[in-house]
């Protein structure tokens, strides 16, 4: 054997820590810097993605040119502002019944069905009132003060950024100024709506639910809260819990019993049931769905859905997860805000 | 996958209760790899944010020892991560990111030392210089120094191929198997690789004097 044969082994500790504290976080800036300024979940656009939005921005371009020149129109002519009332937590103001409703602004997310609730929620437009001439026969006025937490007298930046479509630098002002859980502390209701559309417009679904969950626990009297808690339902099924899905489809329906989509809560409901084997609670959810919605769209699927369960593995409810406190174990389907329910079985 | 879940309903309990000046990551970084993949499926930015910081310097260190050089090792891991955030929903296992996120890096440097080699063939560019104060540490002696600057030194003049698999094997100390999975090939392959190069090697190596004096003492 030859001094040539062997090549001594390579000692783990010879080599040395590349990966630097400066060049991680310097390669972290890039990525955060992309994470930004991509539109869509894909970092990286496709070519043929690229291409296919040249084409199209031209007659897009002309289309809301077009637009704008009709809506200047439109709108020139009329002398009275087109003011917007905010809706502000714990204040109610009385308007003459001839005022139109702010149409909601349609939005660019995906169109599913939270999206659509959102849409439905009207813009607070409170700072744009303040810069205009109010009209000389505006209606008085009637605050009534709540129990709730005084909202803040002057609205956060952030808040007039996000109310100006400045998504971004909403965000960005937010960190600057104390984070997002400081400004969530101090929101009002409405706010916390703004903070879930900005957590979602950066893609921090933690920060949207723990929103969410505010607006719901907090502001249980608010208008936003069932529209909240059936948003927190949605976020919480696509992020796997499906306990905290069912609780907050069941606050939804404790919130706004004869809501638009006290239906569809429900049945989603009976869903999450069906998904974690309780089939026990399935079929006493769905027993109410049969009184509450006799004529129901999803009756016979639900009914379907829940035989082919049953037929597929045994009823045995599922056990409360165990590294959960026993109270919360306890309180497996309760919702958090504890509000009977029209027919609810206990 | 009950542990998952009730980790993510902490996590989203906890948030709001959490104090402005916490780390926002530092709330997910207890979380395991699956975890996080399922919260990066679902835009979370903070998510990834944390397996950026839990594998970055892996994935640093395995290009950095692979080229032997820090050149462009900065973009390699900023694709590498790039490209594992656009595939997520390929990966199949989630709790297998570390290594997944290993075989993109490799590609990475593969594509990137083959593109240089072909660029020093044709004279256009020289091959990066071994920078042996990135790869070797400051405790190293100076004969184990000595020992990687000439390992490294005809790692240059391998293929890319089977410069990756020896690396792999020799100085990443991964298993057959993984050397395999890391280098996207077959074992059969990645064990040809391996050996190749190890002959390879064993055929130019020169031993210091005093190994070489040591050597033929023991023969005796």
């Amino acid at each position: 054997m030859s001094d040539r044969d062997r090549i001594p082994e390579l000692p783990p500790m010879a080599f040395a820590e590349a990966a630097t504290e400066e060049r991680l976080e310097r390669v972290w800036k890039r990525l955060e810097g992309d994470l930004g300024a991509a539109e869509t979940p894909g970092l990286v656009r496709s070519r043929f993605r690229r291409r296919r939005d040249v084409i199209l921005l031209a007659p897009a371009a002309v289309v809301v040119f077009a637009s704008g020149v009709l809506v200047d129109q439109a709108f020139r002519p009329v002398a009275a502002p087109d003011v917007v009332l905010g809706r502000e937590p714990g204040v109610t103001r009385t308007e003459p019944a001839a005022t139109p409703e702010p149409a909601p602004e349609p939005r660019s997310e995906s169109p599913d069905s939270t999206e659509r609730v959102r849409e439905r929620r009207p813009r607070a437009r409170s700072p744009r009132v303040a810069v205009r001439e109010p009209p000389s026969d505006e209606p008085e006025v009637v605050v009534v003060e709540s129990a709730e937490p005084a909202p803040q007298s002057v609205p956060p930046e952030w808040y007039r950024l996000w109310d100006e479509d400045e998504y971004q630098k909403a965000r960005e002002t937010i960190e600057r100024q104390g984070g997002f859980e400081a400004a969530l502390e101090q929101a009002s209701a409405d706010q916390a709506m703004a903070l879930v559309d900005l957590a979602r417009f950066s893609r921090e679904n933690a920060l949207a639910i723990a929103a969410l969950r505010r607006v719901v626990d907090r502001y249980p009297s608010d208008p936003n809260a069932p529209i909240a808690a059936l948003t927190l339902g949605n976020m919480l099924e696509r992020a796997g819990d499906t306990q905290g899905a069912a609780e907050a489809f069941q606050s939804y329906r404790a919130l706004s019993p004869e809501g638009d989509f006290a239906e569809d809560a429900l049945a989603r409901q009976i869903e999450v049931a069906i998904e974690r084997r309780d089939h026990v609670r399935a079929g006493e959810l769905l027993t109410q769905y049969e009184q509450e919605f006799p004529n129901g769209t999803r009756l016979e699927e639900l009914r379907a859905e829940l035989r082919e369960a049953e037929a597929a593995a045994p009823v045995e409810p599922v056990p409360a997860p165990a590294s959960q406190s026993s109270d919360e174990s306890n309180a497996s389907y309760e919702p958090p805000i504890r509000i009977p329910v029209k027919g609810d079985v206990p | 996958m009950v542990a998952g879940t009730n980790a993510r309903l902490r996590l989203i309990r906890g948030a709001a209760d959490a104090s402005p000046g916490e780390d926002r990551v530092s709330r997910v970084a207890h979380l395991d790899d699956a975890q996080l993949v399922a919260l990066v499926r679902e835009d979370d930015r903070i998510a990834f944010e944390a397996m950026y910081r839990r594998h970055a310097a892996f994935a640093m260190n395995l290009a950095v020892r692979i080229q032997g050089s820090a050149t462009d090792v900065e973009d390699v891991v900023h694709d590498a991560f790039l490209r594992a955030h656009q595939r997520l929903a390929e990966l199949r296992d989630a709790a297998a990111f570390r290594s997944w996120l290993g075989a993109i890096v490799v590609r990475l440097v593969r594509s990137r030392l083959r593109r240089r080699r072909l660029l020093n063939l044709v004279g256009v560019s020289a091959a990066d210089p071994v920078d042996l104060d990135l790869v070797a540490s400051t405790d190293a002696s100076p004969e184990v120094r000595a020992l990687l600057a000439q390992v490294y030194a005809l790692l240059r003049t391998l293929p890319a191929d089977e410069r990756i698999a020896w690396t792999l094997r020799h100085v990443e100390r991964h298993r057959l198997e993984d050397v395999a999975e890391l280098a996207g090939c077959s074992l059969a392959t990645a064990k040809r690789r391996i050996a190749r190069a190890q002959r390879y090697l064993t055929e130019h190596y020169v031993a210091p004097y005093e190994a070489r004096v040591r050597l033929t003492e023991d023969a005796r």
